[in-house]
């Protein structure tokens, strides 16, 4: 499976969201399929919440971690 | 002249330069852009609100970006994709809905959905079938009203339970219209927590319970059945031991434990047949397999304790599985121990008889060979000749009377007696003189009171056969020139035979058996006839006459028979 890295370190809601948001939009068919992972790296608090949510309605799961300073989103197909 | 002053100079408007056109229009536009900006912004951050985050400021993203990012672009593509994501969710609810809804309608159990109030909020056919009935609507009544018409306690009641619980409840063997149920009681809780359905699952159990119940009986049948066979089994006359085809021990009872001197089964562990300490036996289990026949039989010889040896018959059946495969041995031993005596004795008997009845004749036919073969005898001879062979002839015809007073005795027919009081001592003498007769190379010696002798109520007939008997034997087993001694005594109304003769005399064990039927206690020498019966006749004839007869003997030294009969007067008071 690709991996497709954004760092938005820096960017602040809702900036983060529509960032994330366009970039699935562009590959919303590979997510679907699961052959794409987005790993998303943000210090934005806020984002960890919407962009979740946002990736959640559109059908694909979203994990959130806790890294040293920032946070680590993955998105990852659900199994049906 | 003109006149310049107080003259209100009416200027005709100047017409807007090109460059104040421009301005206005220029602010005019960017009014216009200012406001769709705006328009942009708000639409995007209403966009934004529904999808929970922030308004977009414009420090963050100033207008000509706004443009050239397309927020609402973004948004709305995602909007799409969130809505087919929603439609398909919503078909594979519905499809979801309609498996809940067959799953509900076929399940085996009848299902019941209830509202926190305790009202109908849905049912399955399997409800209305079990109990409800009719084609009347539920829907919205009260639970208890309707399904538990009989009055159930709080306890037995899995609404109630559960809306207590506010967790999973069963109850078991609940009971309705004599039907026995397993109920499930489940809450559904939203979001906060509260119980907003109560789902209750009727398993109908009454069928299973009767045959829970028809299977206990069948068991309990099977395990009596059971312990009976087993303790017929344990009881069994015969020994029996069976094995598996591991040649381990699966069974075996008291009896055989008895033979083989070993108790196996109290042994906690599976015993294997090398354990049973009779080799022989443990060698019949080992070729069992090998063997051709199905069943064989052995006779093999035990020592019990604390019992003399016994034989017994084996007899070995092999079990078989359809495949033909070997799956152990069924051994029963049956004590023959008795019967192989009695053949033995048979056989003895067959071979005494063929012997005792061949002299005899012999002798008869060789003097009716001379006889008709010579014709220049003397009349004296002739007279001895026919002597002899009526001497013969009436030996024969004591051997055939043996044979067939024991084979009344044997049938119990008995012989039939007729008792009366006879002189005892006279009849001694009778019997005597008649033994006197035939040899002289034995002493008899009588003894009884005198003058009035011993009067005695007897079989005539029988207590000749008996004196007869006994005299025979001492006569028999006594060297030449030995005394025989009768002594006919009265002792306080009892009246006592004693015959002693100075002979071989017997072992304690002799005498032991000397009553058996066909028993000899001296078959080594052949020399002395006899058929082995006598003794077994002259019992059985003094005890037909309420008497007893007793032997003490002594090897080398001689044998006393005593035979102990009531006086004629005490017979009269019996």
């Amino acid at each position: 499976m690709k991996v497709l890295k954004m760092d938005i370190r820096g960017q602040i809601c809702p900036s983060s969201l529509l960032l994330v948001l366009r970039e699935m939009n562009l590959h919303h068919q590979e997510l679907v399929r699961g052959n794409l992972s987005i790993e998303v790296l943000t210090d934005n608090r806020d984002a960890t919440g919407t962009i979740p949510d946002a990736v959640r309605n559109m059908g694909i799961e979203a994990f959130v971690e806790k890294m040293d300073g920032y946070y680590r989103i993955t998105t990852k197909q659900q199994s049906d | 002249m003109m006149q310049p002053q107080n003259q209100e100079i009416i200027r005709k408007p100047e017409e807007p330069s090109e460059l104040e056109l421009l301005t206005e229009e220029n602010a005019r536009l960017k009014n216009i852009n200012r406001e769709a900006f705006d328009y942009i912004r708000s639409k995007v951050n209403c966009l934004l609100e529904v999808v929970g985050t922030k308004n977009l400021r414009p420090e963050e993203l100033d207008d000509h970006s706004l443009i050239e990012f397309d927020p609402i672009g973004i948004v709305a593509q995602t909007f799409q994709h969130i809505l087919e994501n929603l439609q398909e969710t919503n078909q594979k609810l519905h499809f979801a809905h309609d498996e809940i809804q067959t799953v509900f309608e076929t399940v085996g159990a009848a299902l019941l959905v209830l509202s926190p109030q305790g009202k109908v909020v849905s049912y399955n056919q399997k409800i209305r079938d079990l109990m409800l009935g009719g084609d009347v609507d539920f829907l919205g009544k009260r639970c208890k009203d309707n399904i538990c018409h009989t009055g159930i306690d709080n306890e037995r009641c899995i609404f109630e339970c559960v809306m207590l619980a506010r967790r999973e409840q069963h109850l078991y063997d609940w009971e309705l219209d004599g039907r026995s149920f397993d109920v499930i009681g489940r809450p559904m809780l939203d979001e906060t927590g509260n119980i907003t359905h109560v789902v209750i699952a009727y398993q109908d159990v009454s069928a299973r319970r009767d045959a829970q119940s028809s299977l206990l009986q069948a068991l309990n049948a099977t395990q009596e059945a059971n312990a009976k066979i087993h303790g017929i089994l344990r009881s069994a006359a015969d020994g029996i031991i069976v094995t598996d085809s591991s040649d381990n021990i699966v069974l075996i009872n008291r009896r055989a434990e008895e033979l083989i001197g070993y108790c196996l089964s109290r042994q906690d562990s599976t015993i294997q047949i090398d354990h049973i300490p009779h080799k022989e036996l443990v060698q019949l289990l080992r070729q069992a397999p090998r063997r051709e026949q199905e069943t064989f039989t052995e006779d093999l010889t035990f020592q019990p304790a604390g019992h003399s040896p016994c034989i017994c018959q084996v007899r070995v059946t092999v079990i078989k599985s359809a495949e033909n495969k070997f799956n152990g041995c069924v051994m029963l031993l049956h004590d023959v121990t008795e019967q192989r005596t009695i053949d033995r004795m048979k056989n003895e008997f067959v071979s005494t008889a063929a012997h005792e009845l061949r002299t005899p004749l012999a002798t008869i036919i060789g003097y009716t060979d001379l006889m008709m073969m010579e014709n220049d005898f003397s009349a004296e001879q002739k007279t001895e000749f026919i002597h002899q062979i009526q001497k013969k002839a009436v030996r024969l015809g004591d051997i055939v009377s043996n044979l067939l007073d024991i084979s009344r005795i044997e049938s119990g027919e008995g012989v039939s007696l007729e008792l009366k009081p006879h002189r005892f001592d006279q009849l001694c003498k009778e019997v005597i003189k008649n033994f006197q007769l035939q040899t002289n190379d034995h002493n008899f010696v009588l003894e009884s009171p005198r003058p009035s002798g011993v009067t005695v109520s007897f079989d005539r007939f029988a207590m000749m056969q008996i004196i007869e008997n006994l005299l025979s034997n001492a006569v028999k087993y006594s060297p030449n020139g030995g005394e025989i001694r009768i002594s006919c005594q009265l002792e306080n109304g009892i009246c006592l035979l004693a015959i002693s003769d100075q002979g071989i005399g017997m072992t304690s064990e002799q005498v032991l058996r000397i009553y058996d039927k066909f028993y000899r206690a001296d078959a080594t020498n052949t020399a002395i006839s006899g058929t082995g019966l006598g003794m077994t006749i002259v019992k059985h004839l003094v005890e037909a006459q309420s008497g007893q007869v007793s032997i003490t003997s002594s090897l080398g030294k001689g044998t006393t028979v005593t035979i102990t009969l009531l006086a004629a007067d005490q017979m009269k008071s019996c």
